[in-house]
């Protein structure tokens, strides 16, 4: 068997498909740098989702703050006027109070998962070595 | 007033995101949240629920007020007629 000398083409070629298996190999074995990256990319994807769905309840419970002032203001139109009973004005202004502690309770909730995601936003860094250290397996 | 929280970005995303070079990508723009507002309604919501509850407390004191006006009267009424009564038989 004779080995004939490569021409330019197929050196080429070669090069080509060495570098297309370092580059199938590197992303099976990703290194620790990129892994890291990979990570910060997932976790600040993640914050953000959070914040946007912070943003979208912040709106919801701002109408919903509207529309117990709306009807607190239309019962204390009604009960003047005398067109409701006491009885049900009562039912219906604990109902609104109710719901009124509900919606507030709600705002403290959305402003730490909001703040936690604009933190983490600003910073993925520094959550993803928060998040390695509590769990080292995230290394890997 | 204007909304406690951002409206919607119609445009492309503004600036890189920050944070360390090799986490850099374009950013996607967070929304925010004016906490303040949302008190401020929190606070306002409150008011008016006391308020309408003041309304509701003078509106039972008041009718109370009548009925006992009411009840009086009838049985000042009923006395006045039983001593008409009495008095005409005697």
């Amino acid at each position: 068997m004779t080995s004939q000398p490569m021409d330019f083409t197929d050196y080429l070629m070669r090069q080509q498909q060495q570098a297309w298996q370092r580059s199938q190999i590197d992303k099976l074995f990703p290194s620790e740098e990129e892994r890291t990256a990979q990570l910060a990319r997932r976790i600040e994807d993640q914050a953000h989702d959070s914040a946007e769905g912070a943003a979208v309840a912040a709106s919801e419970a701002e109408e919903a703050f509207v529309d117990v002032i709306t009807e607190a203001k239309d019962l204390g139109k009604k009960i003047t006027s005398g067109v409701v009973a006491p009885d049900d004005a009562r039912r219906t202004l604990a109902e609104l109070r109710q719901r009124h502690k509900k919606i507030a309770a709600r705002i403290k909730s959305i402003k730490v998962a909001y703040e936690g995601a604009v933190k983490t936003i600003e910073d993925p860094a520094a959550r993803v070595a928060e998040l390695t250290s509590k769990f080292p397996s995230l290394r890997r | 007033m204007a909304p406690a929280v951002e409206e919607l970005p119609t445009g492309q995303p503004t600036g890189n995101g920050r944070g360390p070079q090799s986490y850099r990508r374009p950013a996607r723009r967070v929304r925010k949240i004016d906490f303040a507002q949302l008190d401020g309604l929190s606070t306002r919501a409150d008011q008016e629920l006391r308020e309408t509850e003041d309304a509701l407390i003078s509106f039972m004191e008041a009718q109370e007020k009548r009925d006992r006006l009411y009840v009086m009267s009838r049985d000042e009424l009923k006395k006045k007629f039983q001593f008409g009564r009495m008095g005409g038989a005697a």
